[in-house]
Order: C-alpha cells, then structure tokens, then sequence
C-alpha cells in the first residue's frame, strides 16, 4: 500500500515534470542588458566592494565535506567578498530533490555539478528558468573566453539549438584525463618471456599463454587474462581496431562530413566475433556479466588480471607498477585506433545560472576564475604551503594527502571540491599530477597517435528532437547491450545476426542516423 | 477401528512432517541472509567480495567495526534518528490515539462523514509537490519537525484502532462510566487506555520502525547534514553510483566504493540492532493486537 502511494507521488511528480516541460515561456531578456550595479568590478578581485550572498545547488560528491566548510571556498569568499551559501546536497538522492526544486520553482541563484542533461537544459534553458550564458561570457568571463577561442569545439558542442549557451561543462585539455589505457600486466608478461602484443591476434596469444602458464607462479590456474567494467567498455575501447569510432557521444562514426551509426556494420560483428572467442576460451572474465564493480576493482587492485581497460592507476596503486600502458592493437583489416576519448567539454551541466539570480555578472565572474591557470590551480591544490607545494614547476600534494589511508580522493575533498564532482574549470597538464602520475601520462602518450583527428561531444538537439532521440535510443541501446551480451556469452549464434539487423532497422537505425547527421551538420560542420 | 485410526496418525504424521519440512526451507531463507550479514560484517572484506565466505567469519576481524564507529556521521544520524523515533512515535500516538477514539463512538456526530473524508486519504492525496510546498509554506523545511508533523497520523493505523475501540471494549461499560458521571477526557484515560495496552504496543512498533526507517520525507525536506537520519548517511555511504565508473568527474569513486564495501556489513548490523533488540518484546502484543484490530466493521 505504502509503495503504491509512493509510487504514484512519484509518478505524479513526474508528470508534472513533462507538463513543466510544456508551458513555453519566453526565455527571459538577455541580462547582460541591465548593467551590474556600483558594488561590481568588471576585473581584478574583489568582485563586489561590498559583500553578497549567492545561493548555490550544489552535488556534494561521497567523498567531499561541506563545501562552505572547504578551504578553497572559505579563502574564496574573502578573495571576491561573494558568500557561496551552498545547499550541498548528496549525491544518493539528488536528482529527485534537484526535480523536486525546479518544479516548485524554489530556484536558488547558481546550480552546480547538477547532473543535467543535455535534455534538461534545453527543456528548462528555453522555458526561461536558466538565463543564456553567451553574452555574460563575452563580457565578463576571459579566462572561459579564452578557452572557447583555442578550442572551437568547446561552444559549438554547448550551444543549443536556439543559439543560447544554458550550461556549461568542465574543459579538460588533458589529453590522459580524457581517455582510458589498456593496462597490460608487465609482470606476467616478463615471467613468460612474451613480447608486448600489437595486434588483436598477438594479443590472444598473450592471454592465452596467462590463462595456461600460470605466470604468478603460485601454482594455480587462478589468473584471469582479461576482464572489464562491462561489455559495453570493452567494445568502446577495443573498436578502434576494426576503425570504429565513438563520436557524438554515441556508436557513430563520421567520415568527410558522413554521419554512419554502426551498431549493425558488419566490422562490430567481428568484433564481437572475436570477443565470444576469447569468452568461451576462458580468455575474458567469465563473470563479465555478473560481477559487481566492487569485485572487478579487487580483481584489479589485487592483480589478478592480465588485461584491462582503466582510466588511471587510482585503483590499483599498490601494484600499479606490475603494469604498462601499452600502444592499441590492430585488427585483422589493418586498423589501429583509439576511439574512446571524451571531449574537451566533458561533464555537460556543471555550471548553470537561473532566472532568480540577482548577480548574473558576479555569479559568471565567480565561476570563470577557476578556469584560468592559477584559479584551476587555486581550486584543485588550495593554498601553497597550506594544502600544496610546488614540485619542480608543478603544484603537488603532500604525501599525507597523496598516500592518506583513506584513499587520495577522500583527503583532498577535505579542503578541495572537484573529486566526484563537476565544477566548471580548466584541467590540464599543468594541475593534475594527482590523476596523471608519470605512469598515466605514459601510457596516455602511447595512445596519442592513434586518436581520432576530431572529438566531437554529443550534441544539443531542439527540445522534440531531443525526446524523440531520448525514446529512439532507450529502446535500441537496451536491445543493443542485450544482444551484444548474447553473442558474446553465445547464447545467440551469429547465424542470426541478420535478424539482429533487420530488428535495429525496424528499429529506427535510419532515423537515429539522420538525426546525428542533422545535429553534426548545424553544429560541428565547417 | 484400528486399522483407521493407526493411518489417520501415519497421516498426521507426514502432515506434520511436511509442514515441518516448509516451515524449514523458509526459516533457511530468512535466516540466511541475516547470518551472512553477521558473519560478512565479522570478515576481511576482500574475502566477502571474492566470495570465499558463505556462513561463518573468514578472516575475522573487528576493522570494520572499528572503521563505522570512528564515522562521526553514524552518530550524529543515530542521535537524530532517535530523536526523530522518540519524539515522532510520542507524537503519533497522542494525535492517533485523540482521533481514532472519538471515531469510535457512536454518538459522535457527523462521524461517516469524517470516516469518509479520513479514508478518502488512503487513496487520493495532493501528491509530491503540493505536499512540499505546503510544508514549505508551514516553515518546517529543514527544521526536525518536517521529520514528524507531515507523518504525524497514518490513516492505516488510525482505522486500526478504532476498530480495537469500537469492538473489544463493550460500550457498556463507556456508558456505565458516562452514567457515574465521568467526563470524556477521564473515560478515555482511566478506562480506555489502559484497556488499549495490546494496540498501543503495536502502534508503538508501528510508527516507531517507521521513524527508524523513515527516509524519503528526510530526503526531501533536510538540507542541512546535522539533522540527517541514519539512512540518509546510510545511503550516502552504501550507495554510490554504480554506473558512473566510467564518468569523467568518477575520480575516488573507486576508493569510495571499496570503502563501503568494506564497511557495508557492519553498517547495517549497527543501524539495525536497537529495532531487532525492541522487536522481542512487542512481539507478542504484535500478534494479538493486529488481529484484534482487523477490520471487523
């Protein structure tokens, strides 16, 4: 009884969710028109001569402490004269009380690391209650500005349709922060005398001689070749061996201004072709199915798998050095790519101002700091001498909080806010030696030649086109994981693959291409 | 005669044994999760997460333990949890008890009417919003009272004890008392209430498990972390998001993870002790009382 009265609240909510959705207002007029007041300095700090409060909504991420109670914000707020009054909301449960806070139109001044979608800030940006940033970053925002002209991609892929700029995204310029590395464990490699694999075959090999050789040496067939995240990670990483790409936020390839959506291309048949090899050989993880993210991370850390695909060392630090980043392999057709890489704007909804703000220039002027080099430093490291040093040139973290008991994530979200979070700023070369040891930096320049020329972000469609996209891939993408998952574990024979074909063209396949097609001429076509 | 009799027992017999047999399999199923929870919370995390232990302890060790009471969150969302329960329960029972009685009267005029318009609350409300915006409205959003006002009356437990009222405490006796010249006020507490003592237990147990467990109102009214319940920080600490390894913005989301999967086991043992130490002692109250108050009309 109980669960049906909650679950039909909720389905109300969410129904009202939609019809918010509907009432087309106007979008409110561009704020930028009425000047700031006297208190506000267009440049240099302090921001207002004298103080103002901004509310903030902000994801608080399991890691992080109270925001307000952060160094980096108490230091801030005496550097602009702003108080961030901050509602720091966690991360289990947000997106039903951020909902719950639009609906009610109980807006604060600022949102930030609020998991929006690209969807949401169309919806909620063209019916007015987020305020179009364009303009207010012309004039007040030089360091994003700045940003925005080197890397052109950056506004294109936050621009939605109607030409506004609702939110904005985190900028990484990072090359390695962008992109997971093959991790191959040089240690067993080295016992057995083998050589680092450079094609999809060489490679089986390899995990074939880890599965027979026992290459701990403990006696037991105990080793696990090759495991991963999921299926789903796994082909987004291995498919830049059969030359296919992961553009657009999606399984899209595009070739001289040619959108082709490739879930039904006869090259993702090999692929999976070749994993259900390695699958029934015992070569991949035959809990890949089943297991919890949990015991694929021990699995990792304890170094019991020969191959994977991981971001950076984070996870198994303590026996990091058992292993190397190697280069991509080569497909049996001759390609050698690394496709899996996010854009420059990645996390999309990090940063939005609503339409009850009173300080839109201040609040742009707060946020753009931080994506300049010493605000970037200034929010990720704290203070120097306070919470960091500088090592030859480079900000870095004190061993106490490098090498914390409780994990590096945990000790530097005691005085800084962005692990687990998204907050607009610029992470590059020169502020992350905390994600990007020497180790992952290694490995990111291995897979360097091999990436894509262009990354391009998933794109910002109209309103309609957005559900529609929204609906269209639900039902394929399940269908896709799930019978991808099939004939991996063989439990579909590849005899029917033309049925799984003709089913993703009744589908819709076309119509998803010709959306991507549509979005990728108005946005990213020269 | 005898022939009959001796089968009928062989009958009796396989009954009982069947039955026993049930009453096994589902004491098994109940049983074993909770004795895994206990030995997991007593165990080195990696060897619950390889799946070496299945009943007893492996590699025993109080780490876990350790690791949630140095947690300053689990005590300060005990102390509010408690607070919560105390206060909530007492206020529950009073309004429960001052409105289920004098629905239970015939002589309450208008008393259908009120019935109606009560029940009528079970199945149709104001929904999610509306409800937030009344108890925004009433000031209550982010103070301890938005944990108890909302929910001070469940509509469920209110026809619950009017019909214990109305059925197992003759009128009668009520009219002998008005007759002695009793007022309403002394009737119910001198006569009524201390007839009450099975339906008040279960309404205790009642409210009381929900308050412990009470989530969702503290979800969504409590912003400010010192008034979070326990299954708020519960949930902070367990849950994390699952699918977001592969996000950008997942840096110590892994460390995370194996931190809670760490102390998983004894979290829950710690925040589950106080309701299965109460249980035992309502339990049999429990039983009499639910079925003196189903619904008889």
């Amino acid at each position: 009884m109980k669960k049906n009265v909650t679950f039909a609240l909720i389905s109300v909510s969410l129904a009202s969710v939609v019809f918010a959705g509907c009432s087309g207002k106007d979008p409110v007029a561009d704020p930028t028109a009425s000047a700031p007041t006297d208190n506000f300095h267009a440049t240099g700090f302090p921001i207002v001569e004298k103080p103002i409060t901004l509310d903030i909504f902000n994801r608080q991420s399991n890691s992080n402490i109270p925001w307000d109670k952060m160094l980096v914000f108490r230091e801030y707020e005496k550097m602009t004269n702003i108080k961030a009054s901050f509602k720091n909301v966690p991360t289990a449960g947000f997106n039903e009380k951020r909902n719950l806070i639009l609906n009610t139109k109980d807006l604060p001044d600022i949102f930030i690391s609020a998991n929006f979608t690209r969807l949401d800030a169309v919806k909620y940006g063209t019916s007015g209650m987020f305020i179009p940033l364009e303009g207010l970053i012309d004039q007040y925002a030089p360091n994003i500005k700045a940003l925005f002209d080197q890397y052109p991609e950056i506004k294109q892929s936050l621009t939605a349709p109607d030409g506004h700029i609702y939110m904005l995204s985190d900028f990484v310029t990072l090359f390695s922060a962008r992109t997971a590395k093959p991790w191959l464990n040089k240690k067993w490699l080295d016992e057995l005398g083998l050589e680092v694999p450079k094609t999809t075959q060489e490679l089986k090999n390899v995990l074939i001689a880890f599965r027979d050789q026992d290459p701990n040496r403990n006696g037991q067939k105990d080793e696990i070749p090759m495991s991963g995240e999921n299926l789903g990670q796994i082909v987004s990483n291995i498919n830049g061996a059969w030359g296919l790409e992961n553009q657009m936020g999606n399984r899209i390839n595009v070739q001289d201004d040619k959108v082709r959506y490739w879930p039904a291309d006869d090259r993702y048949k090999q692929i999976l072709q070749y994993l259900h090899e390695l699958y029934k050989e015992k070569l991949l993880d035959n809990t890949l199915f089943t297991q919890q993210d949990t015991e694929y991370l021990t699995k990792t850390s304890e170094a019991k798998v020969g191959f994977f695909y991981k971001q950076a060392t984070d996870t198994f630090s303590a026996v990091a050095d058992q292993f190397i980043g190697i280069e991509p392999v080569a497909g049996p057709n001759g390609d050698r790519l690394h496709t899996q890489v996010q854009p420059i704007a990645r996390s999309y909804g990090a940063f939005a101002i609503t339409s009850a703000n009173p300080y839109p220039a201040e609040s742009i002027r707060w946020i753009d700091y931080f994506s300049g080099e010493e605000g970037s430093i200034f929010l990720r490291y704290g203070v120097e001498g306070q919470t960091f040093n500088y090592a030859d040139g480079v900000p870095t973290y004190p061993d106490e909080v490098l090498k914390n008991e409780k994990g590096s994530a945990f000790a530097i979200s005691q005085f800084a806010p962005w692990p687990g979070t998204a907050i607009t700023h610029w992470i590059n070369d020169k502020n992350s030696n905390a994600v990007n040891p020497p180790q992952v930096q290694e490995a990111a320049e291995k897979l360097e030649p091999y990436i894509p020329e262009r990354i391009l972000g998933a794109p910002l469609f109209d309103a309609a086109t957005a559900k529609k996209v929204d609906t269209l891939l639900t039902d394929v993408n399940t269908y896709i994981d799930e019978s991808s998952a099939k004939f991996v574990n063989g439990e579909r024979s590849f005899d029917d693959w033309d049925n799984y074909v003709s089913t993703l063209n009744k589908m819709g396949l076309a119509e998803i291409e010709e959306i991507y097609q549509e979005a990728y001429d108005t946005t990213y076509k020269n | 005669m005898k022939f009959e009799r001796r089968t009928k027992i062989k009958d009796d017999q396989w009954f009982d044994i069947i039955v026993y047999a049930i009453a096994t399999v589902i004491l098994i199923m109940i049983l074993y999760p909770l004795l895994f929870v206990v030995s997991a919370s007593f165990s080195d995390p990696s060897k619950v997460i390889g799946g070496e232990m299945w009943l007893l302890p492996k590699g025993f060790t109080l780490d876990a333990y350790k690791e949630v009471f140095e947690t300053k969150e689990v005590w300060t969302g005990y102390k509010n949890t408690i607070i919560y329960t105390v206060l909530g329960t007492l206020i529950n029972i009073t309004l429960t008890t001052l409105a289920a009685y004098p629905l239970s009267r015939k002589d309450l005029p208008g008393r259908s009417i009120f019935m109606f318009i009560i029940a009528f609350t079970m199945f149709f409300s104001g929904g999610l919003i509306p409800t937030y915006l009344l108890v925004q409205s009433l000031g209550m959003v982010d103070t301890i009272w938005s944990m108890m006002i909302p929910t001070a009356i469940a509509t469920y437990n209110l026809i619950v004890m009017r019909t214990y009222f109305q059925t197992s405490i003759p009128w009668e006796l009520q009219e002998a008392a008005l007759m002695d010249g009793s007022s309403n006020t002394r009737l119910l507490v001198s006569i009524i209430l201390p007839l009450s003592k099975p339906i008040i237990a279960v309404m205790v147990l009642f409210y009381a498990v929900g308050h412990w467990n009470a989530y969702f109102n503290a979800l969504i009214y409590l912003n400010s972390e010192h008034l979070y319940p326990l299954q708020i920080i519960l949930r902070n600490i367990l849950i994390t998001n699952q699918n977001a390894l592969m996000e950008g913005d997942a840096f110590g989301l892994g460390e995370r993870l194996l931190l809670a999967e760490s102390i998983k086991y004894s979290l829950i043992i710690v925040a589950s002790i106080p309701v299965l130490l109460i249980y035992p002692f309502v339990q049999r109250h429990f039983i009499k009382g639910v079925m003196i108050g189903s619904l008889k009309g």
